[in-house]
Protein backbone atom coordinates (compact mmCIF):
# COMPACT_ATOMS: atom_id res chain seq x y z
CA UNK A 1 0.00 0.00 0.00
CA UNK A 2 1.48 3.44 -1.10
CA UNK A 3 0.67 6.70 1.08
CA UNK A 4 -0.41 9.69 0.01
CA UNK A 5 0.82 12.79 1.67
CA UNK A 6 0.31 16.29 1.71
CA UNK A 7 3.21 18.67 2.07
CA UNK A 8 2.13 22.72 3.59
CA UNK A 9 4.60 24.63 3.95
CA UNK A 10 4.88 28.11 2.31
CA UNK A 11 8.76 27.54 1.57
CA UNK A 12 8.78 25.82 -2.00
CA UNK A 13 12.61 24.77 -1.25
CA UNK A 14 11.48 23.32 2.05
CA UNK A 15 8.62 21.52 -0.04
CA UNK A 16 11.16 20.42 -2.06
CA UNK A 17 13.24 18.92 0.87
CA UNK A 18 10.80 17.13 2.76
CA UNK A 19 9.54 15.48 -0.67
CA UNK A 20 13.25 14.13 -1.64
CA UNK A 21 13.10 13.04 2.12
CA UNK A 22 10.59 11.01 1.59
CA UNK A 23 11.67 9.68 -1.80
CA UNK A 24 14.84 8.78 0.17
CA UNK A 25 12.56 7.25 2.99
CA UNK A 26 12.01 3.65 1.50
CA UNK A 27 8.35 4.45 2.68
CA UNK A 28 6.00 3.31 0.07
CA UNK A 29 5.10 6.80 -0.80
CA UNK A 30 2.28 7.05 -3.40
CA UNK A 31 0.87 11.04 -4.27
CA UNK A 32 3.18 13.84 -2.74
CA UNK A 33 0.93 16.93 -2.98
CA UNK A 34 1.83 20.15 -1.98
CA UNK A 35 0.57 23.57 -0.24
CA UNK A 36 1.87 27.13 0.56
CA UNK A 37 -0.80 27.76 3.35
CA UNK A 38 -3.44 26.40 5.40
CA UNK A 39 -5.77 27.70 2.63
CA UNK A 40 -4.84 25.99 -0.17
CA UNK A 41 -3.93 22.68 2.07
CA UNK A 42 -8.40 22.58 2.97
CA UNK A 43 -8.95 22.63 -0.50
CA UNK A 44 -6.54 19.87 -1.41
CA UNK A 45 -8.09 17.84 1.27
CA UNK A 46 -11.45 18.40 0.23
CA UNK A 47 -10.22 17.31 -3.70
CA UNK A 48 -8.41 14.45 -2.56
CA UNK A 49 -7.58 12.09 0.00
CA UNK A 50 -4.49 11.71 1.73
CA UNK A 51 -3.16 9.79 4.38
CA UNK A 52 -0.80 12.07 6.28
CA UNK A 53 -0.36 15.72 6.30
CA UNK A 54 3.17 17.52 7.05
CA UNK A 55 2.84 21.35 7.80
CA UNK A 56 4.43 24.24 8.97
CA UNK A 57 3.31 26.89 11.04
CA UNK A 58 4.52 29.99 10.29
CA UNK A 59 2.97 30.51 7.02
CA UNK A 60 1.03 33.33 5.71
CA UNK A 61 -3.01 33.65 4.81
CA UNK A 62 -3.48 30.76 7.09
CA UNK A 63 -1.47 29.16 9.58
CA UNK A 64 -0.51 25.74 10.82
CA UNK A 65 -2.11 26.18 13.96
CA UNK A 66 -5.58 27.61 12.16
CA UNK A 67 -4.83 24.63 9.90
CA UNK A 68 -5.13 21.97 13.10
CA UNK A 69 -8.04 23.71 14.40
CA UNK A 70 -10.05 23.74 11.10
CA UNK A 71 -9.08 19.82 10.57
CA UNK A 72 -10.43 18.80 14.34
CA UNK A 73 -13.26 20.62 13.69
CA UNK A 74 -14.32 18.86 10.44
CA UNK A 75 -15.61 15.55 10.60
CA UNK A 76 -13.88 14.40 7.11
CA UNK A 77 -10.49 15.48 7.76
CA UNK A 78 -9.89 15.20 11.56
CA UNK A 79 -8.93 11.24 10.88
CA UNK A 80 -6.20 12.24 8.65
CA UNK A 81 -3.12 12.55 10.91
CA UNK A 82 -1.00 15.47 10.95
CA UNK A 83 2.75 16.49 11.88
CA UNK A 84 3.75 19.67 12.37
CA UNK A 85 7.27 20.10 10.83
CA UNK A 86 8.51 23.59 12.42
CA UNK A 87 11.69 25.68 13.34
CA UNK A 88 9.46 26.68 16.76
CA UNK A 89 10.63 24.58 19.38
CA UNK A 90 9.54 25.94 22.91
CA UNK A 91 8.03 23.21 24.81
CA UNK A 92 4.51 25.29 25.06
CA UNK A 93 4.34 25.15 21.63
CA UNK A 94 4.46 21.54 21.26
CA UNK A 95 2.32 20.79 23.74
CA UNK A 96 0.12 23.55 22.64
CA UNK A 97 -0.11 21.58 18.90
CA UNK A 98 0.06 18.39 20.29
CA UNK A 99 -3.16 19.08 22.81
CA UNK A 100 -5.12 20.54 19.14
CA UNK A 101 -4.94 17.26 17.80
CA UNK A 102 -1.65 17.05 15.86
CA UNK A 103 -0.28 13.70 16.11
CA UNK A 104 3.56 14.38 15.79
CA UNK A 105 5.51 17.52 15.81
CA UNK A 106 9.32 17.99 13.94
CA UNK A 107 11.67 20.65 15.00
CA UNK A 108 13.55 22.09 12.13
CA UNK A 109 16.65 21.53 11.90
CA UNK A 110 15.86 17.65 11.67
CA UNK A 111 18.04 14.78 10.42
CA UNK A 112 16.25 13.24 7.57
CA UNK A 113 15.97 9.52 9.49
CA UNK A 114 14.15 11.79 12.37
CA UNK A 115 11.20 12.93 10.03
CA UNK A 116 11.02 9.06 8.22
CA UNK A 117 10.63 7.32 11.65
CA UNK A 118 7.86 9.86 13.31
CA UNK A 119 6.13 9.40 9.58
CA UNK A 120 6.42 6.00 9.95
CA UNK A 121 5.01 5.85 13.67
CA UNK A 122 2.50 8.19 12.79
CA UNK A 123 1.15 5.74 9.67
CA UNK A 124 1.79 2.70 11.84
CA UNK A 125 -0.67 4.21 14.52
CA UNK A 126 -3.01 5.06 12.01
CA UNK A 127 -2.72 1.77 10.21
CA UNK A 128 -3.60 0.15 13.82
CA UNK A 129 -6.67 2.11 13.90
CA UNK A 130 -8.62 0.86 11.16
CA UNK B 1 20.94 37.77 27.05
CA UNK B 2 25.11 38.09 27.30
CA UNK B 3 26.67 38.19 23.84
CA UNK B 4 28.41 35.29 24.67
CA UNK B 5 25.52 33.18 24.95
CA UNK B 6 24.24 34.61 21.45
CA UNK B 7 27.83 33.66 19.79
CA UNK B 8 27.82 30.31 20.94
CA UNK B 9 23.97 29.83 20.18
CA UNK B 10 25.29 31.10 16.53
CA UNK B 11 27.90 28.33 16.44
CA UNK B 12 26.25 25.40 17.60
CA UNK B 13 22.69 26.53 15.43
CA UNK B 14 24.53 26.89 12.47
CA UNK B 15 26.85 23.61 12.78
CA UNK B 16 23.27 21.64 13.52
CA UNK B 17 21.48 23.23 10.60
CA UNK B 18 24.27 22.52 8.25
CA UNK B 19 25.03 19.42 9.11
CA UNK B 20 21.77 18.19 9.28
CA UNK B 21 19.67 19.75 6.65
CA UNK B 22 22.37 21.10 4.11
CA UNK B 23 24.94 18.07 4.38
CA UNK B 24 27.76 20.64 4.65
CA UNK B 25 30.56 20.72 7.46
CA UNK B 26 32.39 23.87 9.42
CA UNK B 27 35.77 23.63 8.84
CA UNK B 28 36.26 26.72 11.25
CA UNK B 29 34.19 29.78 13.11
CA UNK B 30 35.90 33.39 13.58
CA UNK B 31 34.90 37.49 14.15
CA UNK B 32 32.42 38.13 11.51
CA UNK B 33 33.66 39.20 7.98
CA UNK B 34 36.96 40.75 8.04
CA UNK B 35 37.19 41.10 4.07
CA UNK B 36 34.86 40.35 1.64
CA UNK B 37 34.89 40.31 -1.99
CA UNK B 38 32.74 38.71 -4.87
CA UNK B 39 29.23 38.82 -5.31
CA UNK B 40 27.54 37.93 -2.17
CA UNK B 41 23.44 36.60 -1.32
CA UNK B 42 21.98 37.99 1.90
CA UNK B 43 18.70 37.22 3.68
CA UNK B 44 17.20 38.85 6.77
CA UNK B 45 14.31 38.82 8.93
CA UNK B 46 13.05 40.16 12.11
CA UNK B 47 11.80 38.33 14.83
CA UNK B 48 9.44 39.13 17.44
CA UNK B 49 9.53 38.52 20.80
CA UNK B 50 11.32 39.13 24.41
CA UNK B 51 13.85 40.03 23.30
CA UNK B 52 12.72 41.32 19.40
CA UNK B 53 15.84 41.62 16.46
CA UNK B 54 16.93 40.88 13.30
CA UNK B 55 18.58 38.25 12.35
CA UNK B 56 20.61 37.67 8.45
CA UNK B 57 22.84 35.47 6.80
CA UNK B 58 25.20 36.37 3.54
CA UNK B 59 27.09 33.76 1.70
CA UNK B 60 29.14 34.38 -1.23
CA UNK B 61 26.66 34.10 -4.67
CA UNK B 62 28.52 30.59 -5.75
CA UNK B 63 28.58 28.91 -1.93
CA UNK B 64 24.81 29.69 -2.26
CA UNK B 65 24.57 28.11 -5.32
CA UNK B 66 26.21 24.79 -3.55
CA UNK B 67 24.29 24.89 -0.36
CA UNK B 68 20.72 25.07 -2.33
CA UNK B 69 22.16 22.06 -4.91
CA UNK B 70 22.67 20.59 -1.55
CA UNK B 71 19.70 20.77 0.03
CA UNK B 72 17.43 20.55 -3.10
CA UNK B 73 19.39 17.23 -4.44
CA UNK B 74 19.85 18.62 -7.44
CA UNK B 75 23.27 19.51 -9.45
CA UNK B 76 24.85 22.67 -8.87
CA UNK B 77 24.86 24.14 -12.23
CA UNK B 78 20.85 23.62 -12.88
CA UNK B 79 20.30 25.35 -9.77
CA UNK B 80 18.34 28.78 -10.75
CA UNK B 81 19.11 32.19 -8.87
CA UNK B 82 15.25 32.36 -7.28
CA UNK B 83 15.94 28.61 -5.78
CA UNK B 84 19.36 29.68 -4.59
CA UNK B 85 17.20 32.64 -2.80
CA UNK B 86 14.85 30.58 -1.72
CA UNK B 87 17.46 28.55 -0.07
CA UNK B 88 19.57 30.48 1.62
CA UNK B 89 16.28 32.14 3.03
CA UNK B 90 15.12 28.87 4.45
CA UNK B 91 18.64 28.80 5.95
CA UNK B 92 18.12 32.16 7.53
CA UNK B 93 14.52 31.28 8.83
CA UNK B 94 15.64 27.98 10.33
CA UNK B 95 18.91 29.32 11.72
CA UNK B 96 17.03 32.14 13.17
CA UNK B 97 14.48 29.26 15.18
CA UNK B 98 17.71 27.47 15.89
CA UNK B 99 19.70 30.12 17.69
CA UNK B 100 16.06 31.76 19.54
CA UNK B 101 15.36 28.45 20.89
CA UNK B 102 18.73 28.05 22.63
CA UNK B 103 18.49 31.74 24.28
CA UNK B 104 15.50 31.31 25.20
CA UNK B 105 13.90 28.26 25.35
CA UNK B 106 10.27 29.20 27.16
CA UNK B 107 10.06 32.11 24.95
CA UNK B 108 7.94 32.28 21.98
CA UNK B 109 9.36 34.48 18.92
CA UNK B 110 7.18 35.64 15.78
CA UNK B 111 9.50 35.21 12.62
CA UNK B 112 8.79 37.23 9.75
CA UNK B 113 9.50 35.64 6.11
CA UNK B 114 13.07 35.82 5.42
CA UNK B 115 13.86 38.44 2.94
CA UNK B 116 16.55 38.50 -0.03
CA UNK B 117 19.07 41.59 0.47
CA UNK B 118 21.04 43.85 -1.45
CA UNK B 119 24.45 41.41 -1.79
CA UNK B 120 26.82 42.31 0.82
CA UNK B 121 24.11 44.25 3.12
CA UNK B 122 24.49 42.18 5.97
CA UNK B 123 28.02 42.73 6.70
CA UNK B 124 29.11 46.26 6.55
CA UNK B 125 27.55 47.46 10.02
CA UNK B 126 28.22 46.09 13.38
CA UNK B 127 25.96 43.73 14.91
CA UNK B 128 24.92 42.55 18.68
CA UNK B 129 26.39 38.94 17.81
CA UNK B 130 28.15 37.54 14.61
CA UNK B 131 30.08 34.60 13.54
CA UNK B 132 31.74 33.83 10.49
CA UNK B 133 32.29 30.17 9.44
CA UNK B 134 34.32 28.84 6.83
CA UNK B 135 32.88 25.74 5.51
CA UNK B 136 34.76 23.32 2.61
CA UNK B 137 35.63 26.06 0.55
CA UNK B 138 33.90 29.60 0.99
CA UNK B 139 32.54 31.55 3.98
CA UNK B 140 28.94 32.03 5.72
CA UNK B 141 28.18 35.09 7.73
CA UNK B 142 25.33 34.66 10.58
CA UNK B 143 24.73 37.92 12.07
CA UNK B 144 21.53 39.04 15.46
CA UNK B 145 20.59 42.37 16.12
CA UNK B 146 18.90 43.10 19.04
CA UNK B 147 16.16 45.25 19.32
CA UNK B 148 12.88 46.62 17.08
CA UNK B 149 13.92 46.53 13.57
CA UNK B 150 13.54 50.02 12.16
Amino acid sequence: MAYNVLIVDDSPAMRSFVRRVLDLSGLAIGRCLEAGNGLEALDRLREEWVDVVLTDLNMPAMDGESLVRRMGADDCLRSIPLLVVSTDRTEGRVRQMLELGARGYVTKPFLPETLREEIERVLGAADANH
Amino acid sequence: MPTTDLDRALFDSAEEVLENMFFTGIAAGGPPCPGIVGPWISARLSFRGNPSGTFGVSVPLETGRKIAASFLGMDADAVTEPQTGEVICELANMLCGSVLSRVEKEVRFDLSHPELETPGGGCAVEHTAGRQFVLEDAQLVVWLDLGLAP
